[in-house]
């Protein structure tokens, strides 16, 4: 480990850094939510990033990647805007599979208007 | 123009710490690019027209940044100028993210601008009792 020689100067930076994050979270309350309309809510109500791999034989899509991994989305929140297809339930994981997917297939998230996955089955 | 940082610092840029760092970037850079490339272009793209940092540009310019600051550490890069002009953009995406983002940046992968706040802001703080042997 890198240390000074003078320890007081190494309880001084950390003193300084505890303050600093402390004076950073009472920013975070007090304007965060400034930011958050700045950044046109993009970080409050973030889209999934869903990538699938795709069965045009079995007529399946199988959930292969999320992002962000660490909020939690819902199928409740999507909808098939054209095509059928039968959505699972709950939280959306790896290895959830949309089945009996028949025509052009588009899938919204509702709460961002975002189109999730579009393709078409025969 | 005399810059404050000619003495690496030692506390807020030890070893472990720029481990820690280039880890939890890298980590998050091959995310980025490997787990959902979708978004990467358009993120930096809006990064540099509103200015407003993102995970996608944080991922990219963080990695870049804490190599270098490593490799300054280690005195392979003898440049404190671009030392300390890397320091102030740590303070900016640090400031920005844990002020703007829900979680205050402490939830994967935002927690790492927790580092960067670390480390910009004790970088300075650092340098500047140094320099001036305050308190």
């Amino acid at each position: 480990m890198g240390l000074n020689k003078e320890p007081k100067n190494n309880i001084k930076i950390i003193l300084l850094i505890i303050l600093t994050l402390f004076i950073l979270y009472i920013l975070h309350i007090s304007i965060g939510s400034y930011f958050g309309v700045e950044s046109e809510g993009k970080y409050d109500n973030e889209s999934p990033e869903i990538g699938f791999q795709v069965d045009y034989l079995s007529k399946i899509l199988t959930v292969d990647s999320i992002y962000p991994e660490s909020k939690d989305f819902y199928w409740n929140d999507i909808t098939v805007a054209s095509g059928n297809a039968t959505l699972p339930y709950d939280t959306i994981d790896k290895g959830d599979q949309i089945t009996n997917c028949e025509g052009e297939i588009k899938l919204v998230y509702e709460l961002t208007g975002a189109t999730i996955w579009e393709g078409e089955f025969s | 123009m005399k810059f404050f940082f000619e003495d690496r610092p030692k506390f807020t840029m030890n070893p472990l710490i720029l481990i820690l760092s280039i880890i939890q970037a890298v980590m998050l850079l091959q995310m980025y690019i490997f787990g959902s490339g979708q978004s990467y272009i358009s993120d930096i793209t809006q990064f540099f027209q509103t200015g407003m940092p993102n995970p996608s540009a944080c991922g990219v310019l963080f990695t870049v940044w804490t190599i270098v600051l490593a490799l300054y550490w280690a005195k392979i890069v003898k440049s404190p100028k671009l030392s300390t002009i890397m320091a102030i953009i740590f303070v900016y995406f640090g400031t920005m993210i844990t002020i703007g983002f829900p979680d205050f940046g402490l939830n994967w992968p935002t927690s790492v601008h927790i580092l960067e706040a670390y480390i910009g802001y004790g970088y300075i703080y650092e340098s500047i009792i140094k320099k001036y042997k305050l308190w």
